[in-house]
């Protein structure tokens, strides 16, 4: 009894942390609040999560009236981080990105004093989702 | 682990017979494989995982985030069900493999949770360490060994990672990591003393060790071309060198020992190149014939040197 209690632990510990994890994350996307940057972006590869964008913020031409006190939480947030992306998409968003006409964005949701979640990426206030998506 | 030279050189000098010879030669092939082999093996395997959990992570664009997470929930489940059944079937090593692939879909798992929620600007060491925690509970089934063997490297290479990044200086860390993989490599001797049916004592012990004595061999390596702190640490490594054989006595791990005195053949070389620098050996005609002839005196004296005390043992 008490061994099959083991290996019922042991097999489904991973399930369970797989699910705790998605739950926190998708709660504290839900308690957050939608707030847009401007971003710089540069490099895109990585090996364990496929292809993304490495981008920077660009807190000179952020609205910063979004935010709590209408300042920018620039300690709130990394210097840099990554938007993951479909393989074939990377390069595409890569120019979009770097094309100073442009004007590229990322949504967060975002909570006083956590680490914020990105949510889209846009580029001139069109959403990127999936991979039919060309701008 | 006997090359046919060395088994020939004993044929000729009378020591053992030519049928002799061939059925050690048959024994070894027998018995397995070098450490390299394994470890090379070990790295092959794992790297492929990684491939494939990368494939999976990139080209799931097609649907939605919410489907791919149900997706991987319901493939993790499926594995973890394969686990039990087999497990009641008494199929243990079947059920073993099942318990890899619900190994590697936990890997797949955390790259496409970093994916779907875009979690970045983190340490890039993270996910390994959420990995090995996710899939820890896995080192307690009935049979255990497959997964210990691609969990082990997983937590060292975690390991060697984070002591990476909490200290800039390498020489800084020196101590902190010798005795961190030190105290695995006791860990494990324990758990398999403790628990010999438990194999992740076994594999903990093996890899902790080469973990040990790659760090030891790169931190000698290092201190010799290092005029500043380079000699401290040499002298700290034969010490540590000096401590570790010790122990491996103790415990009658005579092959170890003697991969330890090697160690400590090149940290003398080291010592040597360190010494070199410092006094610009390396610079004049003279400071080279000195040079050449220290090292000659190092290679002759030395192994006699060794030689004499493992005979004096053998002799008391």
């Amino acid at each position: 009894m008490l061994k099959n209690l083991r290996n019922y632990v042991a097999v489904f510990a991973p399930v369970v942390l797989f699910v705790a994890f998605c739950g926190y994350f998708l709660i504290q996307i839900a308690m957050g609040t939608e707030v847009k940057v401007r971003i710089q972006g540069f490099d895109p590869r990585d090996l364990l999560a496929g292809h993304y964008i490495r981008y920077s913020i660009d807190w000179n031409n952020t609205d910063c009236t979004q935010f709590p006190n209408k300042i920018c939480p620039q300690k709130d947030f990394e210097q840099s981080y990554k938007f993951y992306v479909p393989q074939e998409m990377a390069l595409v968003l890569e120019r979009e990105i770097r094309d100073t006409q442009n004007q590229a964005e990322i949504v967060f949701s975002y909570q006083k004093g956590k680490n914020p979640f990105a949510l889209q990426l846009l580029i001139n206030g069109k959403s990127f989702k999936g991979k039919n998506a060309r701008f | 682990m006997f090359k046919p030279r060395q088994l020939d050189k004993l044929v000729a000098a009378g020591i053992i017979t030519p049928t002799q010879k061939l059925q050690i030669l048959d024994f070894d092939n027998d018995v397995g494989h070098s450490w390299i082999y394994r470890i090379l093996m070990i790295l092959g395997i794992f790297t492929l995982g990684v491939g494939v959990i990368s494939i999976v992570a990139a080209n799931w664009q097609d649907i939605g985030d919410m489907v791919k997470l149900i997706v991987m929930l319901l493939l993790l489940l499926f594995s973890a069900l394969g686990v039990l059944y087999y497990l009641k079937q008494n199929k243990t090593k079947v059920a073993e493999k099942w318990a890899l692939s619900e190994f590697l879909f936990s890997g797949a798992a955390i790259g496409l949770v970093i994916q779907v929620f875009q979690l970045s600007g983190g340490k890039i060491y993270a996910p390994l360490g959420v990995w090995a925690l996710m899939t820890f509970s896995l080192l307690f089934l009935p049979k255990q060994k497959l997964i210990s063997y691609f969990w082990m490297p997983l937590f060292l290479t975690w390991a060697v990672m984070w002591i990476g990044d909490i200290w800039w200086d390498i020489f800084e860390s020196f101590d902190c990591v010798l005795l961190f993989f030190a105290g695995l490599v006791a860990l494990g001797k324990f758990l398999d003393w403790r628990k010999p049916n438990f194999s992740v004592g076994d594999v903990l012990f093996r890899e902790a060790l080469i973990c040990l004595y790659l760090c030891l061999a790169f931190y000698i390596i290092a201190a010799g071309f290092d005029s500043h702190e380079g000699l401290i640490v040499l002298f700290k490594s034969f010490l540590y060198v000096g401590v570790f054989a010790v122990c491996f006595v103790k415990f009658k791990q005579y092959r170890i020992v003697r991969s330890f005195v090697k160690l400590a053949g090149l940290a003398i070389v080291m010592l040597y190149i360190n010494f070199g620098e410092r006094f610009g050996l390396f610079e004049t005609g003279i400071g080279l014939m000195i040079s050449g002839a220290l090292l000659i005196a190092v290679l002759v004296f030395g192994p006699k040197f060794i030689r004499r005390i493992f005979k004096e043992k053998i002799h008391a």
